[in-house]
């Protein structure tokens, strides 16, 4: 259950911009709604990115908050270049962090398929060593 | 999930994801919200007329307010009028000027024209310069304009006056009436002889022939018995125009019966409002031509700047143009002719 405390975070954070966006009236200027995207989706990535580092065990917060910084910098100012000269260089931001996004999700699928593989094999095993003559028992436990 | 509850630095892992968990909701939001708002808006991001939305509400409450201070102080000037001075010259004349001006209100037997958007596709594609299939600016000057050549004496379109400074026009995807915007059915209200407005607007080959061809629905005439049009609500205040000085030849016909009684600086109004007035009394009794009613104006206005001696001729021209246009308009030739008679 506690993996759902970023889930409530990221609740919380939507309806606290829509009271804000709402109650108070703020508003973004329409001009910067393209960086505002491309950052939304560095966020993402960077959240993604984390969980997986997080659940592999390899999680620094350094790294991290750099990397959400710096993603989002990057993106925002190659939108804003792309803008300038014409071509649409936020396509690159969204293509890249959209792949990493997909890539963190795909290791985070792995890595529990593997875990959930790997305990299967495991009671099997014990299974196998407890009960050698019983091999009926070991179906439901998985 | 087992994976989270084990470990040694999951806790700030976990915060730390929440916190940017937040910080990216926070994001989305503001994303989600700003398209929505440009798809509401119905505008590219580029457009700078976008900023001023709450600008423009402002404006518009302060504006409502100055045209219901505008309506309070007309009523006084009516009530004034009205009032303890009703029965002198000066005030019947400025009353009768505000009523032709399009000053007051106005109530009257007159044709009532609706001009509604079809629901039709239209057949050219969405060519937002060609949509047949929707009421243009164009649509309804022409109407307003047919409406006045069949002797409307008062018009409005959606509640706005149409007086001699009145614009018509598009702006993007509405039409301004007196620069206020206004939107489909548009109501066309022309206070006349009902029987030569809706003769005049239903003319065949008339200006609502295209509409009527496109879609028989887009195009409602009806006679109205008793409409109420409102008062001009603009602003009337001249900043560039100002009475001409009239020369001495223009200005002897309608002096001379007048100067034996009144003051040399008045001379010069009651000019201009004789000839108003004239016009006005004719108006009444003729209530075809109201257009041609200003022609006359002017061609006697060109006739008096000639040389006092050709003044004969020229009125008996202006005579003879008048009866040949209009059968009602002997009164005013009269009228004329008096004047031309009074040097």
């Amino acid at each position: 259950m506690k993996a759902l405390v970023p889930l409530v975070g990221l609740v919380g954070g939507v309806l606290t911009g829509f009271a804000l966006f709402n109650g108070f009236h703020w508003q973004v200027p329409p001009d910067f709604a393209p960086y505002l995207s491309v950052a939304a989706l560095a966020g993402i990535d960077t959240v993604f990115g984390g969980v997986r580092a997080g659940i592999e065990g390899r999680f620094q917060n350094d790294i991290f908050a750099s990397g959400f910084i710096l993603n989002s910098i990057l993106a925002v100012a190659l939108t804003l270049c792309g803008n300038q000269i014409g071509v649409d260089l936020g396509l690159v931001a969204v293509l890249v962090l959209g792949a990493r996004i997909f890539n963190n999700l795909s290791l985070m699928r792995r890595f529990y398929l593997n875990k959930i593989a790997l305990a299967r094999k495991r009671i099997q095993e014990d299974n196998a060593a407890a009960f050698a003559n019983i091999p009926g028992s070991t179906g439901p436990n998985g | 999930m087992s994976v989270f509850s084990t470990g040694m630095n999951h806790r700030s892992f976990l915060w730390q994801i929440t916190a940017l968990c937040f910080v990216l909701g926070l994001l989305m939001s503001a994303a989600w919200q700003t398209a929505t708002q440009i798809k509401r808006a119905g505008m590219t991001p580029q457009r700078p007329g976008f900023f001023y939305g709450s600008d423009f509400q402002v404006a518009a409450k302060k504006a409502a307010e100055y045209e219901k201070e505008i309506n309070k102080l007309n009523g006084e000037i009516a009530h004034l009028i009205k009032g303890k001075d009703a029965e002198s010259e000066k005030n019947k004349k400025l009353a009768e000027y505000r009523l032709f001006a399009g000053l007051t209100q106005v109530s009257g037997p007159g044709v009532q024209v609706t001009l509604i958007d079809s629901n039709r596709h239209n057949s050219f594609g969405n060519d937002p310069l060609n949509l047949s299939n929707l009421i243009h600016d164009a649509d309804i000057v022409m109407v307003v304009n047919e409406l006045k050549a069949a002797g409307a004496e008062a018009l409005s379109v959606n509640g706005e006056r149409i007086i001699g400074i009145s614009s018509i026009r598009c702006v993007g995807p509405v039409v301004h009436v007196n620069n206020v915007p206004a939107a489909p059915p548009y109501i066309i209200q022309a206070v006349g002889d009902q029987n030569a407005l809706f003769g005049g607007i239903n003319l065949p080959n008339g200006v609502l022939d295209r509409l009527r061809q496109f879609d028989a629905t887009m195009v409602k005439v009806e006679k109205r018995d008793k409409m109420l049009l409102p008062a001009f609500a603009g602003g009337t205040q001249m900043h560039f125009a100002h009475e001409a000085k009239p020369n001495e030849e223009s200005n002897s016909k309608e002096s001379n019966s007048k100067e034996s009684n009144s003051k040399e600086s008045n001379s010069k109004e009651t000019n201009s409002k004789e000839t108003r007035t004239k016009d006005s009394d004719t108006r009444d009794s003729n209530s075809k031509g109201s257009s041609k009613e200003t022609g006359k104006e002017n061609s006697t206005k060109a006739a008096d700047n000639r040389e006092a001696r050709d003044n004969t001729s020229n009125e008996t021209t202006t005579r003879d143009e008048s009866s040949g246009t209009s059968n009602g308009s002997e009164g005013d030739s009269q009228e004329t002719h008096k004047g031309a008679d009074n040097q």
